[in-house]
């Protein structure tokens, strides 16, 4: 019984009120998840409230409640946020503020107003997720909205509620091909459109400027995207594919850091600093935003994205921090050997912390002692490395004071940047200049498509050596660990590619999962290349290559925008065409065109005859409303009706009503 | 012109019909109407509105035999056809005709009988003629049943199937008299004295006549055009569960000419389709949304369609 009355409640609400509170709830879902407890809590209260008022359960409140809600509103923004402008802040006022309007909503404008701006909060979710599940998840609250526009456009007691679902799906099918052709056709402006500020709590995963241990290992479980890469050229070796980011040369006895952040471009000339061999590596990069500066690339890079700089470790770091995802296009030389005999400055290179690592310099200094050249150190280190009970382990002891030392040894249990950090110390400590260089490293193939997906997971530390007469030399000291000193059994893969598979096959429900995974992954690279991505590059290329035929090499905006026009006015005239019929006004009566132009007359006068409204009727409001015209209109419509709906129509007649049109001016 | 003749003739029976039940004389064109279109009237209304009276007052005018049946829960078949009863001095059986072998029948309260009782008005009205003990036996011609019922939210009623409604070919309701008429009721003569004196004022046959100029009216092709246009779209909107029949198309073509004759003309026009659409195909649609009110819903079938 209590069922029935309340199901009695939900037929007698406003429909169109429900479908936008439905539409309203949902868009508002995802920010749900983001906004501070402080504005989201209010706003499901309110919405609540107005659920709760079109089922009669509770009244709105009154103007003063109202005021003193927008305040505390406001309030609740400002405390939460600190701000009120801003793209979080500015979002939760939106949506409580949108909230608070549902207190007010009574007249039919306020519904408008109040759909209008769900749309607007559905444009807001895409300023934080635009992911492929968010922009279908989106979609559904675009049809919601639709709806509620169409049961409030329409009259609520005779349309059954399905009727206006089917309507605005209707609705949305129709304006698919309009919203195509702008979504192609509409140029895009290089770079964001506006620059988001950053808000702080969006930090990226992914690698920061520093590292100290356990930052990269606390990497080594995400699965998420770093980036993707296509190649154009063969792929190169598993043990070539080093995707080089931060680089760290100041070391404190715990985290390595860059002193220089923004250390001046240094210009790229390719042939004088380094020699290059072999074929160079064609790539293009499509990086997922990680908050920070730089874009990843093979060594060594022979070119350098559009807004980026070289820095003189031959970082590639862009002019604005990677907010979005970014698609470069990279060539790289795998096969190098820097030229240049000297760096500028070798002090940086050599910096250690004062007081740390005493027992790993004596070790330098011993190893150092037994053999005549730096190359040679290099070799004797990595053999110690390999040879001492040395063990790669995602799970490290913590390390206290003097990380160093400790690890060097008493624990001998580290993952990358443990062993990175000892090998570098190990050479400055011995008088050779080195530093720690931070990146990917490996990938994998999406075998279902052809790119190449490198994970977070795969993040890495390796080193760089300077040796005389030979220039930055890259060492990798994890290389050198044995197999069975390595515990996990992906890590092995990475990090000795060529044991990869020695290990135990995986069985077929790993297999259909991780084949499930990579056509995730390729479907996600295809929004991303085709939707998230379409930027002014992409859009030249594809419109270049849809019009190639039609002697368009390089479009211009003005080009797109009359294509733009031009495909909306074919659109347009398709519609036109279907709902005038041309076609069919061929055997149109001509007693009903001499009607109809009586009636255009009349109705530039402000008497518009309605297309339900029968002759008789019309001529009597027209009459009514010109009553000097009462007897040209009364003829005018007997002569038609005559022709028109009387048996035998005549000639004689139809002339004298065309004649009788033609004589009635307004 | 015999046009001319026949809607005076017609606007003197509508006038001389009014003087008994008064204030509803749209009310009794489309009664008449559904007689010219030689169709059956469903009156549906509440009790006391003066559905019998105009019934009655129909038949008088019309100078037709006029036979009442109240229907109840316990009426049978027999009660309304007739029945054979043995007669001793003949030596055989003989048929007592029923109330039904009459030119107008007033069913009253149609819905508070047993569909058995219903079935044997219903089946009458669509034959002209009833079978009784292997027996054909045709009715009177003209034929007209005026069924009143009450609205299905009254308790103790059978309402009318789908396809038993069909064969009416128009439904009306009555409603509230208004101030003035509800005066002139209150302080007149009781309406059975008037009734009682209450002549003719047609001669037999001359319905006859009537009934033929009602489906002389011509129809052109415009008009068929629009009536096409509003079947097509009461099968094609949301709002009802199964669109319009043939035979509904039929039935608002019939009355829309007939229409056409009270108005006197000798074509129909788009506007006496929409006068007699409401009546004609209310009965006949069911509307989705439960709360809807089906006048209101039909409106919107009519202002969906524009005339072409």
């Amino acid at each position: 019984m209590n069922m029935s009355g309340f199901q009695q409640r939900v037929k007698q609400a406003k429909a169109e009120n429900l479908w936008l509170l439905a539409g309203l709830a949902l868009a508002f879902t995802p920010h749900f998840l983001r906004l501070p407890l402080l504005v989201m809590l209010p706003s499901i209260i309110l919405l609540c409230w107005r659920l709760l008022f079109e089922l009669r359960y509770l009244a709105l409140p009154p103007r003063t409640v109202r005021w003193l809600l927008t305040l505390v509103g406001i309030l609740a923004t400002w405390i939460a946020f600190g701000t009120l402008v801003g793209r979080q802040a500015g979002v939760g006022l939106l949506v409580i503020m949108l909230c608070l309007k549902l207190m007010e909503m009574n007249a039919q404008r306020d519904v408008g107003v109040v759909i209008g701006l769900g749309f607007f909060v559905v444009i807001t979710v895409f300023l934080f997720d635009q992911s492929i599940f968010m922009g279908l998840y989106m979609l559904l609250v675009v049809t919601l909205l639709v709806t509620a526009l169409t049961a409030f456009s329409r009259d609520q007691s005779v349309i059954p509620q399905w009727a206006n679902l089917q309507k605005a799906g209707a609705i949305l099918t129709q304006a698919l091909p309009l919203a195509l052709l702008l979504f192609f056709l509409f140029p895009r402006i290089p770079g964001p459109l506006w620059s988001l500020p950053a808000d702080g709590t969006s930090a990226g995963t992914g690698l920061s400027d520093s590292m100290s241990p356990g930052s990269i290992s606390q990497l080594s479980d995400n699965d998420s995207v770093a980036f993707r890469v296509q190649f154009d050229t063969p792929l190169p070796l598993p043990k070539k594919r080093y995707w080089r980011g931060p680089v760290l040369t100041q070391f404190d006895g715990r985290t390595w850091s860059n002193p220089y952040p923004q250390r001046h471009a240094i210009h790229l000339s390719m042939n004088s600093q380094y020699q290059v061999s072999g074929t160079p590596s064609l790539y293009t990069v499509t990086l997922e935003p990680h908050q920070q500066r730089w874009l990843f690339a093979l060594d060594l890079p022979a070119m350098i994205p559009p807004d980026s700089h070289l820095s003189d470790d031959y970082e590639i770091i862009a002019n604005q921090p990677v907010r979005q995802l970014v698609r470069y296009s990279m060539r790289s030389f795998t096969d190098y050997r820097l030229a240049k005999d000297d760096i500028p400055d070798i002090l940086p290179y050599l910096q250690l912390p004062a007081e740390s690592g005493i027992q790993a310099r004596q070790l330098a200094q011993q190893l150092r002692q037994k053999v005549t050249d730096n190359a040679a150190f290099v070799q004797t280190v990595l053999n110690y490395i390999a040879e001492q009970p040395f063990y790669y382990t995602r799970q490290p002891p913590l390390l206290l004071n003097d990380p160093v030392d400790a690890f060097l040894f008493n624990s001998r249990r580290g993952f990358c940047e443990h062993y990175a950090s000892a090998f570098v110390f190990l050479m400055r400590a011995a008088g050779v200049p080195a530093r720690v260089v931070t990146g990917y490293q490996g990938g994998e193939m999406n075998p279902q498509s052809d790119y190449f997906i490198v994970r977070q997971s795969d993040a890495h530390a390796w080193t760089e050596v300077w040796l005389r007469g030979e220039g930055w030399r890259r060492i990798d000291p994890t290389a050198v660990i044995p197999a069975e000193r390595i515990e996990n059994q992906q890590d092995l893969a990475r990090i000795l590619p060529e044991m990869a598979g020695a290990g135990a096959t995986p069985n077929w429900l790993k297999k259909i999962g991780r084949q499930l995974s990579f056509s995730w992954d390729r479907i996600n690279h295809t929004w991303n290349q085709w939707v998230v991505n379409y930027n002014t590059q992409r859009q030249q290329d594809f419109l270049s290559h849809m019009f190639a035929s039609a002697g368009f090499d390089n479009i211009n905006w003005q080009e797109m925008i009359s294509l733009l026009v031009a495909g909306m006015t074919l659109v347009m005239a398709v519609v036109a065409v279907y709902l005038l019929r041309p076609w069919q006004r061929q055997n149109q009566d001509p007693a009903q065109m001499a009607y109809e132009r009586f009636c255009q007359r009349l109705s530039r006068r402000g008497m518009q005859r309605q297309p339900t409204e029968g002759p008789l009727d019309f001529a009597r409001r027209a009459s009514q409303q010109y009553p000097q015209r009462a007897r040209e209109i009364n003829n005018i419509t007997a002569l038609y009706e005559r022709q028109r709906y009387a048996p035998c129509p005549t000639q004689g007649n139809l002339q004298r009503l065309q004649r009788a049109v033609r004589d009635f001016i307004v | 012109m015999q046009n001319n003749e026949s809607t005076q003739r017609l606007d003197a029976i509508v006038a001389h019909a009014s003087q008994v039940v008064l204030g509803k004389q749209h009310e009794i064109r489309l009664a008449l109407t559904c007689l010219l279109a030689r169709g059956h009237l469903l009156i549906e209304d509440l009790p006391g509105v003066g559905k019998t009276t105009l019934a009655h007052v129909l038949a008088q005018t019309l100078g037709l035999q006029y036979q009442r049946i109240q229907f109840t829960s316990d009426l049978l078949p027999a009660d309304i056809l007739g029945v054979s009863i043995f007669d001793k001095s003949e030596q055989g059986f003989h048929f007592h005709p029923g109330p039904v072998f009459a030119q107008l029948i007033l069913a009253d309260e149609v819905n508070r009988a047993t569909p058995k009782a219903q079935s044997a008005l219903l089946e009458a009205m669509e034959e002209g003629q009833v079978t009784i003990e292997g027996k054909t036996r045709p009715l009177p011609d003209p034929f007209f049943v005026i069924a009143t019922q009450n609205p299905t939210y009254q308790i103790g009623t059978f309402p009318l199937p789908e396809s038993q409604l069909d064969r009416f070919l128009m439904r009306i309701s009555l409603g509230y008299p208004d101030a003035e008429a509800e005066r002139a009721l209150l302080t007149g003569d009781d309406r059975r004295e008037i009734l009682k004196q209450h002549r003719a004022c047609i001669q037999p046959g001359q319905l006859a006549e009537l009934q033929q100029a009602a489906s002389n009216v011509h129809v052109a092709d415009a008009l068929l055009d629009y009536v096409q246009a509003l079947l097509d779209i009461s099968r094609r909107s949301p709002q009802f569960t199964h669109g319009l029949s043939p035979r509904a198309g039929l039935a608002l073509l019939r009355s829309a000419k007939a229409w056409a004759l009270m108005a006197g003309r000798d074509h129909a026009m788009p506007e006496d389709v929409q006068t007699v659409m409401p009546h004609v195909v209310s009965h006949r649609l069911q509307a989705v949304a439960e709360s809807s009110q089906g006048d209101k819903t039909l409106l919107t079938l009519l202002q969906d369609v524009a005339i072409p």
